[in-house]
């Protein structure tokens, strides 16, 4: 793993490789954010309320599961982690 | 009409002081005893004597000072912006198509001599627009909205000093699959986190994966 820097003073650019314990603290990092990331995929990808409402609507009418079958694909493209 | 009229130091011409167009009253203003500094205004006490005052509208003006040139953000973890002037009142982070190889957040982190800090930040952090969704963040000001792999972030990410070593970021960021929209949503982070020193560094940040593309650039206003 490595960060890039870029000094604004000097206009100097460098390219540093993450010691032991940055990776360390870094992977900690990721795993405490794969815990909540689906949740945010998820809440990003589920259709917005008025259509979910209007998929409701239409699903009582003709008796289909539109609205289920769409949040269902929502979850199971993004699982938890 | 009458006035007094003041002949130049050379040429022909003058300058003529003359007194109101139409009055009953008799007036009296003394002029200051000694010039001003530049930029300062003629006033008055209200009983006729005049002196001279700072105009808090030129002084509270800030200018572009400084501009990098674009460069890459690299396919690291993250990209810093290092260096910064210790006297600037405002930072702004030009992004141009800032890419990760995954689906996440772009963050933005702000520090000091000490280092870029990860806690302390009261970010609110949402998107909204097709659908919306918010987060209270305090490990950085984080731009919601988790896209794909293929998204890309685009916007002039502002930072503006409060007072002391506190600053406000206000971050809204258009968010595009190439050249076509995404979804249509707006991600946006605003929030304000004070610093244990002076603010010396900006960094671009996401909590996993690497960057992928994208260029920054920084003006600093001051």
């Amino acid at each position: 793993m490595k960060r890039t820097e870029y000094n604004v003073t000097t206009g100097q650019r460098t390219e540093h490789t993450l010691s032991s314990s940055e990776e360390t603290a870094r992977n900690a990092e990721k795993t405490e954010n794969d815990k909540v990331a689906y949740k945010e995929k998820r809440a990003f990808a589920f259709p917005s309320l008025a259509d979910q409402l209007d998929m409701q609507y239409w699903d009582k009418k003709n008796g289909t599961t539109t609205w289920v079958d769409a949040i269902a694909k929502v979850k199971s493209d993004n699982p938890k982690s | 009409m009458s006035g007094i009229k003041i002949k130049a130091g050379a040429g022909t011409g003058s300058t003529e002081l003359q007194g109101p167009a139409n009055t009953n009253n008799n007036t009296t203003l003394k002029l200051p005893s000694a010039d001003g500094s530049a930029n300062q205004l003629l006033k008055t006490d209200g009983s006729g004597n005049l002196g001279w005052a700072t105009d808090s509208t030129l002084t509270s003006v800030l200018n572009a000072s400084a501009e990098t040139a674009w460069t890459s953000v690299g396919t690291g973890t993250d990209f810093t912006f290092t260096g910064l002037s210790a006297s600037a009142k405002r930072f702004t982070l030009l992004a141009d198509k800032i890419s990760a190889d995954g689906g996440v957040n772009t963050e933005l982190r702000i520090g000091d001599s000490g280092g870029v800090e990860t806690t302390g930040y009261i970010t609110e952090s949402f998107y909204t627009g097709g659908s919306s969704s918010g987060a209270g963040v305090t490990t950085s000001f984080k731009i919601n909205g988790t896209g794909t792999a293929s998204y890309r972030q685009s916007g002039a990410w502002e930072f503006w000093n409060l007072n002391g070593n506190l600053w406000y970021c206000q971050a809204y960021a258009h968010t595009a699959d190439g050249t076509s929209h995404a979804s249509g949503h707006l991600r946006a982070a605003m929030g304000v986190k004070e610093l244990s020193g002076t603010l010396d560094r900006i960094q671009v940040y996401i909590a996993s994966g690497n960057l992928d593309m994208g260029n920054v650039k920084l003006i600093t206003w001051t």
